[in-house]
């Protein structure tokens, strides 16, 4: 009887372990860095990619349905450039070398919520781009001049990036991304 | 030595249970993702998603995205799906019923607005040796999309610049059909 109990727990063990290292596998290991410093992470759901089911877990797990790998490009980032959590009572400029010549939108995700909050995203089709080419945004909770993004409350946020990538393999360039720097808290 | 074995079986326990949920578990939440935004509309039928619903289900696109669906379902016959696309940025997204990406179109690949999609069961093996595909039957012109799983959802997505012409696309984008061939 004892041998029995035993074993119960023995499975008990390990059907929990199965479940909580599936469930830690989407959630932890199924995003890439896109560069080593870089704050963004993004989940490739490209047939090519090993890690492939979890990336797309990640997705349906929340409920929502993954970006159509080769035709939109997702990208999120918990941090600013210096490696501290994007927070609400902060602000933050983002800033793009050049402007991505096809449709993006970023927009402020706060934990918990589903979807963008009014005000807390921006498109290529609103954003205007400096003279130079350069692209700069502005997150924070109060409004600020230029290409604002309003921030969620003092909680910690996730800036959401997507972009549409180049139909031609032939023009595929590096996606264009965005330095996150805190500008003031 | 008994624990050994039990210890064993806990660790095949585990990677049978981590595999399963990972394989099944997400697909499973689709599906009741699907059945429940097209429970009104029914299968092969073409709707506007509500914006609670797209906040939910595509939280990355902007919220006055217009964004329409199709829950197709092709096991009893081919499904054409006919669009007439405005200029414009805008996507065409077929998902399988276990959240896969199984075609992907947008307004510069398709080089028009104005395009028809015919759904259709890819043939199984036992087909492919007999000869019963139905290929030479489609007549229609645009392009065909062949599906190892029977249902899935069709999407279509457009962003809009201004709230004011978003009731306009909806307009448009809600002419979409979405009807099962016979």
């Amino acid at each position: 009887m004892n041998g029995f109990f035993s074993g119960f727990i023995f499975l008990l063990g390990g059907f929990l372990a199965g479940l909580g290292s599936a469930i830690a596998a989407i959630e932890l290991f199924s995003a890439v860095p896109i560069e080593p410093e870089s704050p963004w992470h993004s989940w490739d759901i490209s047939a090519s990619n090993r890690i492939r089911p979890y990336a797309l877990d990640h997705y349906l797990m929340a409920g929502r349905f993954p970006p159509a790998a080769g035709q939109m490009r997702e990208f999120a980032a918990k941090a600013a450039n210096d490696g501290a959590a994007l927070n609400g009572a902060c602000s933050y400029l983002l800033m793009a070398k050049t402007a991505p010549s096809l449709w993006w939108t970023m927009g402020v995700f706060a934990s918990g919520s589903t979807g963008f909050a009014p005000n807390a995203v921006i498109t290529a089709d609103t954003a205007v781009v400096e003279s130079d080419g350069s692209l700069r945004l502005a997150v924070s909770r109060l409004p600020a001049s230029g290409n604002w993004i309003k921030s969620s409350s003092s909680t910690e946020f996730t800036l959401l990036y997507t972009i549409a990538e180049p139909s031609s393999n032939f023009s595929r360039e590096p996606l264009p991304l965005f330095t996150i720097e805190r500008s003031g808290c | 030595m008994r624990r050994f074995y039990w210890f064993a079986a806990a660790i095949f326990l585990a990677m049978g249970v981590h595999a399963a949920f990972v394989l099944s578990m997400p697909a499973f939440v689709l599906e009741r993702s699907i059945a429940r935004i097209s429970s009104e509309a029914g299968a092969n039928s073409f709707f506007i998603l509500p914006v609670e619903e797209q906040r939910r289900l595509f939280p990355a696109y902007p919220p006055l995205s217009v964004i329409g669906a199709c829950a197709f379902d092709v096991s009893r016959g081919p499904v054409d799906l006919s669009a007439d696309m405005p200029a414009g940025f805008w996507t065409l997204t077929i998902y399988s019923s276990s959240g896969d990406v199984i075609y992907a179109l947008n307004d510069t690949q398709a080089g028009t607005g104005r395009f028809t999609v015919n759904l259709k069961r890819a043939p199984s093996l036992l087909d492919m040796l007999s000869q019963t595909t139905v290929d030479d039957l489609s007549t229609m012109s645009g392009w065909t999309v062949s599906t190892a799983e029977p249902r899935g959802l069709a999407v279509l997505w457009q962003p809009v610049a201004e709230a004011a012409l978003r009731p306009s696309v909806v307009r448009n984008l809600a002419k979409t059909i979405c009807i099962a061939v016979s």
